[in-house]
């Protein structure tokens, strides 16, 4: 079993997705920003990150881009979970080197083979 | 001593093999009967915090890890004089609804396995009237089954 | 997960979505107003995506579609090619607001989304140019495989680009995770290692995996999806075309704004429940903790580093209560806040016009006397509307301004928070108070009651409060539904009024419903404890100290002035004692100022944490709860106020048969 950070500043979606990785027998750990995330990537060292995109202090985006220069993010997959899948987006995830993208509306067992297969 | 049931789920497991289970207990003469999922505990008599004029049959509150859970005594419902508890006796600690309620007995006799179909209504004249819904014979004699709802009808839906 | 866990969610989507749109019409208001900070187009444009994004996650398809529209437009205001400053814009983002959260309740309630009457959609629309894109209301389906056909062989090459592994991807952790998807061999261009062997970083290999998979093309569509853009993925044979690599339109940029500013401050939102189980943990550490103390106290090996450290334990689990309790504060606010709405509206109905004015609306307390609170404030607000205030041709003729004035202010007095509702009206009307409680038989009609006996009726139960039952206040509620309402949440209800100046009503509450200060008393063996913010002093009383008054009450003098005795042993309904009792607690009441409680003991001041004798039993007069000891015996808390009402009135009787 993995250890997931899961970031979304909407509580409502962060408990849905921490409850379903939680269900599934993952330790979870929860974030509402890319802020907070950084400072619990280097406490709690996770195997997979599944961030948000849009949220306030630090955006998915940047706390990824961010998190790749973190020892503990080298390598480390990080999913940004969005429903906006424009071209623009795609390849400013693939820029900042995010692992790979979960779309919304989300599907609990889609985030969970994901995260069996990224750890 | 515990008894962790889950009142619905053993209540259904008890249905389905059209058996029901008791938890019988004595008070004086009188030998009685509890669904046994309704028995949330039961623990040995420790002395109660007495409640400002509370009802002759009430003795008082018990700490239930953390809970307070009032503590009734049967035999003065049922017209008897109260006694003084020792440490002798026992409360029965059962589910009323979502309350528990303490029930003060002499001492647990059995748990009995009755057959849905062996359970007799009881005569209308009975003694404490509506306390009782039912009455099963066995090995110790006939055991009054308590009607828990009726017995401890709230005291909280008027608030 | 369970469906009452979904329902859970759900509920709290719901209440996330009011919220962000309430924030949204302040927003909406600026803008108006002429705000031209980007900030507030932000945080409007954040509010909609945010409702639309769980709206769609949980599938409110109707209310994401109308969302997205709106958030469309929103964008266009957020880049600057929509002004806000243009005639009509505002108000059409003003209408969505107001649909969205029509929508929004429509969805709550599971009703159909009422119709677009005014064809806001289309004016939405309108709003970008060009033609603003259809709103789409569902994610994009996922695309059905021609060749779906379960357990055809099915090989994959895998080329990772120079990305992938700095992408947090590895080769090996694919092949283990694609065992499960039906791999069934792995072929690498070049030198082969052994599998276990294979360096996950050096990637700049093609690797052919063959599967049979058990779902089908499909599966392994999904599978590889996550690794299409960082590497090169063919699927061979059977299938046609790249896994879904492909996008369907759409207009929506990413956000890059690298750090969007939260105007205000950040909230997290926990569940009650967890904070309460956090708080009962504290209180049974706090029980232990002077369990602990007690044993060291009495025990005559204890050391003094021993002693020293008990103390230091002591602190800093007063400390953690602390914390924790203040996470459950809040500021009144959110209460106060929905009033100016509701003098606003009363004002118009009843033709007064009125200025509410508030103060201290930071104050803070517990979370769930927040809750509480605003069905006692807003009778109590409609009360002064609808009593106190008088109309405005009355108001010039006594020479007060037109325009009434209500003020409503919390502050913390003490342990409490004391809230006031003040108008500058008529006060209350003596003569007709005294005259309706006469007809209604709540008085004899030659029965003698001061002026401020007189004030109090409005508090009893039958008090009907208009001539004419107003739809405004006459709702069969009257003010002695508030001070039950209050005293059931441990607080106490008072007023005073002046005839033409005006009255004022004062709440005062705990700051907490869960953990309080409390002293320890006796009498015979029973403990009893009289919460620490109302006990002024412990007395030693004498013989002689008691003076008794012809009705019976027995007062004491102290200082030169007289205050009631409380006989503790009686109200308890305890044996007569064989001696006097030795010991007085003197207690603050509101109504009756200082009153002697007269005790055999005082056992000393402690942390007590509040347990519910309403939850299995049932409430009773004059006790505020219960609280257990340091021996695990349980102690009642006493309400001396509650006490004295209660041996005045008739006793209650409410217990079981």
């Amino acid at each position: 079993m993995s250890r997931v950070l899961a970031v979304d500043d909407t509580r409502a979606l962060l408990m849905l997705l921490s409850d379903c990785l939680a269900d599934a027998g993952h330790e979870v750990v929860e974030a509402t920003d890319g802020v907070e995330a950084l400072e619990q990537l280097r406490l709690h060292k996770p195997d997979i990150v599944i961030t948000d995109l849009n949220m306030p202090r630090m955006n998915g985006l940047d706390f990824i881009e961010a998190a790749r220069r973190e020892p503990e993010g080298r390598g480390l997959p990080m999913l940004l979970l969005t429903s906006e899948t424009a071209q623009a987006l795609k390849d400013r995830a693939k820029a900042v080197k995010a692992t790979g993208w979960l779309e919304k509306p989300l599907d609990p067992a889609r985030v969970l083979t994901l995260v069996d297969q990224l750890t | 001593m515990s008894l962790d049931h889950d009142p619905t789920e053993a209540d259904l497991a008890a249905e389905g093999a059209d058996l029901r289970q008791f938890v019988t207990f004595t008070v004086g003469d009188g030998l009685y009967g509890v669904p046994i999922g309704h028995v949330r505990e039961i623990r040995h008599w420790t002395p109660v915090t007495a409640l400002p004029n509370q009802p002759a049959h009430t003795k008082g509150v018990l700490n239930l890890r953390g809970t307070i859970v009032p503590v009734h005594d049967v035999r003065a419902m049922f017209g008897a004089t109260p006694r003084d508890p020792d440490e002798n006796d026992v409360i029965v600690i059962v589910w009323v609804g979502t309350r528990a309620v303490g029930i003060l007995t002499d001492a647990v006799s059995d748990i009995i396995s009755v057959p849905e179909t062996q359970i007799k209504p009881v005569p209308v004249a009975q003694a404490g009237t509506g306390a009782a819904n039912g009455l099963v014979t066995c090995d110790q004699g006939m055991v009054a089954l308590l009607d828990l709802n009726t017995l401890f009808r709230g005291t909280d839906d008027d608030a | 997960m369970s469906d009452s866990d979904d329902e859970d969610f759900t509920a709290l989507f719901f209440d996330e979505a009011r919220e962000l749109l309430e924030a949204l019409q302040e927003h909406l208001n600026a803008l108006a107003d002429g705000d031209t900070d980007p900030e507030v187009v932000n945080a409007a444009f954040r509010a909609v995506h945010s409702v639309k994004g769980g709206a769609a996650a949980f599938g409110y398809e109707g209310l994401a579609g109308f969302a997205h529209g709106f958030e469309t437009v929103m964008d266009a205001l957020r880049n600057g090619e929509l002004d806000p400053a243009e005639a009509g814009v505002v108000e059409v983002l003003q209408r969505a607001g107001d649909r969205m959260h029509a929508l929004v309740e429509a969805a709550a309630a599971g009703r159909d989304a009422p119709a677009d009457d005014a064809g806001l959609a289309a004016d939405l629309a309108a709003l970008t140019t060009p033609a603003a894109p259809k709103a789409a209301t569902a994610a994009p389906s996922p695309q059905n495989s021609a060749a779906n056909t379960p357990e055809a062989e099915v090989l994959c090459r895998v080329t990772p680009g120079p990305s992938f592994t700095e992408s947090g991807h590895d080769m090996l952790r694919l092949i283990r995770a694609a065992r499960r998807v039906g791999l069934k061999d792995v072929h690498v261009d070049g030198a082969l290692p052994p599998l276990d062997q294979v360096d996950p970083t050096d990637c700049r290999l093609s690797w052919d995996l063959s599967f049979r998979p058990p779902g089908g093309p499909t599966a392994l569509e999904e599978f590889f999806a996550v690794y299409g853009h960082t590497a090169q993925i063919e699927i061979l044979p059977s299938l046609p075309g790249p896994p879904r690599a492909d996008t369907p339109p759409d207009t929506e940029r990413p956000d890059q704004s690298p750090v969007a500013r939260e105007t205000g401050d950040k909230y997290l939102r926990v569940e009650l429940s967890r904070i309460d189980r956090l708080v009962n943990l504290v209180g049974e550490m706090l029980i232990t903790q002077a369990a602990n103390t007690a044993a060291i106290e009495t025990a005559e090996t204890a050391s003094a580093a021993s002693a020293q450290t008990v103390d230091v334990l002591s602190r800093q689990l007063r400390e953690l209560q602390e914390t924790v309790m203040a996470i459950r504060a809040q500021p009144v606010k959110s209460v106060f806040r929905r009033m100016p709405r509701l003098v606003r509206d009363l004002s118009q109905k009843l033709g007064k016009p009125a200025r509410l004015e508030l103060g201290g609306e930071q104050t803070e307390v517990d979370a769930t006397v927040i809750e509480e609170l605003a069905e006692p404030l807003t009778h109590m607000i409609r009360n002064a509307m609808d009593h106190g205030l008088e109309d405005p041709a009355t108001r010039e003729a006594a020479g007060k301004p037109a325009t009434g004035e209500i003020r409503l202010s919390a502050e913390h007095r003490g342990e409490r928070v004391v809230i006031t509702v003040a108008d500058d009206g008529a006060g209350v009307d003596r003569e007709r108070v005294l005259a309706h409680a006469v007809s209604r038989g709540l008085v004899g009609a030659d029965e003698h009651l001061n002026p401020e006996d007189i004030d109090l009726l409005i508090f009893r139960p039958g008090f009907s409060t208009s001539d004419t039952v107003s739809d405004v206040s006459g709702r069969g509620v009257g003010m002695d539904v508030v001070k039950k309402k209050i005293l059931a949440m441990g607080g106490r209800c008072t007023f005073s009024s002046t005839p033409g100046a005006g009255t004022v009503f004062q709440i005062t509450l705990p700051l907490t419903l869960a953990v309080m200060d409390g002293m320890t008393v006796a009498v015979d063996d029973q403990r009893y404890v009289l919460p620490l913010s109302s006990v002024v002093e412990a007395l030693r009383l004498t013989a002689d100290d008691g003076r008794a008054l012809p009705d019976g009450t027995q007062v004491l003098e102290r200082r030169g002035t007289y205050m009631r005795m409380f006989d503790l042993r009686g109200a308890m309904g305890l044996p007569r004692g064989d001696r006097a009792p030795p010991l007085a607690v003197v207690v603050e009441t509101e109504a009756a100022g200082p009153v002697a409680v007269t005790v055999d003991q005082v056992i000393g001041q402690r942390q007590i944490v509040l347990k519910s004798l309403e939850a299995n039993y049932g409430r009773i007069e004059g006790i505020a709860g219960a609280t257990i000891l340091g021996d695990g015996q349980v102690a009642l808390i006493l309400d001396i106020p509650g006490l004295m009402e209660a041996q005045a009135a008739p006793p209650r009787q409410e217990l079981m048969h």
